[in-house]
């Protein structure tokens, strides 16, 4: 019995400090997962978005993890799945990989001199200008583009999909780049250089080419080559030569290997000199934006042709024509808003077009409605959307405007869209940050690589 | 067995008092420092980490830490005198000797660990009952425990590894009181051999 009583020495205290920590653990853990969601509705009824599922993610310093699913509808149902990671799972903005040309709008002597162009008439057009500036004044002079270069001065960059995320910029011979795309410099093309002698040391204030080439290029990824190609018309909309690029205007094939063998990060190379034309475009035929499908199989190609905007279906492996479709007229944006697999929305920010595939695999305009029911636009929905379409609705989400007070937001709004117009538009906030100041900036739970939900419709038996 | 519960009883005889009165002390003070930069903080810009980071209670218990093993390794006045005495009595293994003092340290650092884990819970809590719901939600202190460097420490939730570390620290701090106490008591108890035979140890 006194062995007993003795033993309780040991005992009590272990015991207390058993129930501190479990009565404080009982406390806490079960918080981990009682996300809120507050939710309110912009307009319409929200029993529209019955049968529609949307999942947020929402992460804390890199190792909390927050997947909500909330399944919309009159009564909103709100489950979240939590995790934590034991190494930081750094989430980085997601960076864009392409295939990107572009050109500087400002030339200077040691820029011409790095891409091996000769300075001297640029150095004789700033020593005549300076010559002719009084001192006290600034004076401006355009020059023809011509008298410094012949072919346009474009830079090849290459984004390559890296590790999650992330790209790599891979080098390339921009030699063959530039033999391949020799496109003349337009007569009308100007740059205007300025000279300043009003304040001591005077000096060349500016040197703009007006309009400027190439604006825009777009591109794809398969597993093996990049298809790609830019918008054939200068910053003041003229049409430029491209008569001498090998096949003319179209598409662009660029090959590249990938290897992943060694070690875990991708390493690629390009095989330059097997840069091509694949597919033959008018030279008044602007291209707009290019898409892939996520087999792999075909591309999507956005076109302004005259007063119309196109879409052509191409089969990757052979370019075989798969359908062409008129889309618009210009009032409408030629890029899609929207693209997955099977549908693609169009918008000008007023009325949305909804394409999407019939069973034998073409392409059909389904759904045409204003974005807003009133004149003034009830709400602003951004470029950046996520959409999921039903055969009969659309349900779109996108990022929702800041309020008033709030710095950084894991809210985001959804709207859904049938042939009647807009059903309905709703407000979904999962609270993570009650106090979102921005001096508890480094408090925030945000949303990795600040992503969209993801939506889909629930099928239905 | 009875002899080792007696002299786990006489080594918690000997630090007790004075471990009981640096809970105290460590329990008023940080109390009071919360409260009082609670109270000169802007309300409408105090946030639960910040404050926790700003009313420097972790240093406090930093003292604590450092102040429970300096009490370990040096209560050896206790020793002294009658208790010294019986401690020869009880004829213990030095293996012994040195296996309960080092349970008893690590008792203490748990001890203390567990009243600071209570004393910061208590303190967020009173704080959040106190603060306008408007700034709350279900999860906010939760993810205090997360954002507070200092409360992650004390409560690493489901971080094991976090959990894995802070036992090892005073697992580690315990063992090296242990040591160091150990070593003392031997060399005093040699010297005492030279003047007063003993009758075992």
């Amino acid at each position: 019995m006194k062995h007993k009583g003795q033993l309780l020495w040991i005992l009590v205290p272990v015991l207390m400090i058993a129930a501190v920590f479990l009565v404080t653990l009982g406390s806490l853990l079960p918080q981990r997962n009682q996300v809120a969601v507050e939710h309110t509705v912009l307009y319409g009824d929200p029993a529209a978005a019955e049968g529609l599922e949307a999942v947020c993610r929402t992460a804390f310093q890199d190792q909390l993890f927050w997947d909500t699913t909330i399944r919309p509808g009159a009564s909103p149902d709100v489950e979240t799945s939590y995790d934590f990671s034991f190494k930081k799972q750094v989430s980085y903005y997601a960076q864009d990989c392409g295939f990107n040309m572009s050109s500087t709008c400002s030339y200077d002597v040691s820029y011409l001199e790095s891409v091996g162009v000769p300075s001297q008439p640029l150095e004789d057009a700033i020593a005549d200008l300076e010559a002719e500036t009084e001192i006290g004044e600034t004076k401006s002079r355009r020059y023809p583009l011509q008298q410094f270069f012949d072919n346009y001065l474009i830079e090849y960059y290459i984004y390559f999909p890296y590790t999650q995320n992330r790209s790599l910029l891979v080098d390339i011979d921009e030699a063959v780049f530039s033999d391949f795309f020799r496109i003349p410099v337009l007569p009308e093309e100007q740059i205007v250089i300025t000279y300043d002698k009003t304040d001591y040391p005077s000096e060349v204030i500016s040197k703009e080419v007006e309009g400027g080439f190439p604006t825009r290029t777009c591109s794809v990824f398969t597993d093996d080559a990049i298809y790609f190609s830019f918008d054939n018309v200068t910053g003041d909309g003229r049409y430029v030569d491209t008569s001498l690029i090998p096949g003319g205007y179209g598409i662009y094939r660029l090959p590249y290997a990938k290897e992943t063998s060694s070690g875990s990060s991708p390493y690629y190379t390009v095989q330059s000199e097997e840069l091509s034309n694949c597919f033959s475009l008018d030279p008044t035929v602007r291209v707009c934006d290019l898409r892939l499908d996520s087999r792999q199989e075909t591309l999507f190609l956005y076109t302004q042709e005259g007063e119309k905007n196109w879409l052509t279906l191409l089969r990757t492996d052979t370019m075989e024509i798969l359908q062409r479709l008129c889309l618009s007229g210009n009032e409408m944006d030629a890029s899609p808003w929207y693209q997955a697999d099977d549908f693609f929305v169009l918008s000008d920010g007023y009325e949305l077009l909804l394409f999407a595939k019939k069973e034998d695999g073409r392409f059909e305009k389904q759904l045409e409605t204003s974005l807003s029911p009133s004149e003034e636009p009830l709400f602003h929905l951004s470029y950046k959307a996520t959409m999921a379409w039903d055969g009969r609705q659309l349900a779109i989400t996108s990022a929702s405007p800041k309020e008033e007070n709030e710095w950084v937001t894991t809210a985001f709004i959804l709207a859904v869209y049938d042939e009647s117009g807009l059903r309905y538009i709703g407000r979904y906030d999962p609270i993570l940050n009650p106090t979102a100041r921005p001096e508890d900036f480094n408090y925030f739970c945000q949303s990795p690589d600040n992503a969209l939900p993801e939506i889909r419709w629930e099928v239905k038996p | 067995m009875r002899k080792h519960m007696a002299f786990f009883r006489l080594i918690a005889k000997s630090v007790l008092p004075a471990f009981a009165a640096c809970l105290v002390v460590m329990t008023a003070v940080e109390v009071f420092l919360f409260w009082h930069t609670a109270g000169r903080m802007d309300f409408e810009k105090r946030m639960l980490p910040d404050l926790i980071d700003e009313s420097n209670i972790s240093f406090v218990f930093i003292a604590a830490v450092l102040a429970l093993y300096l009490l370990l390794c040096l209560s050896r006045d206790s020793f002294a005198g009658r208790q010294d005495y019986t401690l020869r009595r009880l004829t213990l293994r030095g293996r012994s000797i040195f296996f309960w003092q080092f349970l008893f340290s690590a008792f203490c650092y748990f001890i203390l660990w567990a009243v600071q884990v209570w004393v910061a819970f208590f303190l967020c809590r009173w704080f959040l009952h106190e603060t306008d719901a408007a700034w709350i939600n279900g999860q906010t202190l939760m993810l205090t425990f997360y954002q507070n460097d200092f409360l992650h420490h004390t409560m690493p939730l489901s971080d094991t590894m976090g959990w894995f570390r802070e036992i090892m620290l005073f697992l580690s701090m315990a063992f090296s009181a242990a040591v160091i106490r150990y070593n003392i008591m031997m060399r005093r108890n040699r010297r005492g051999e030279e003047e007063t035979p003993c009758e075992n140890i």
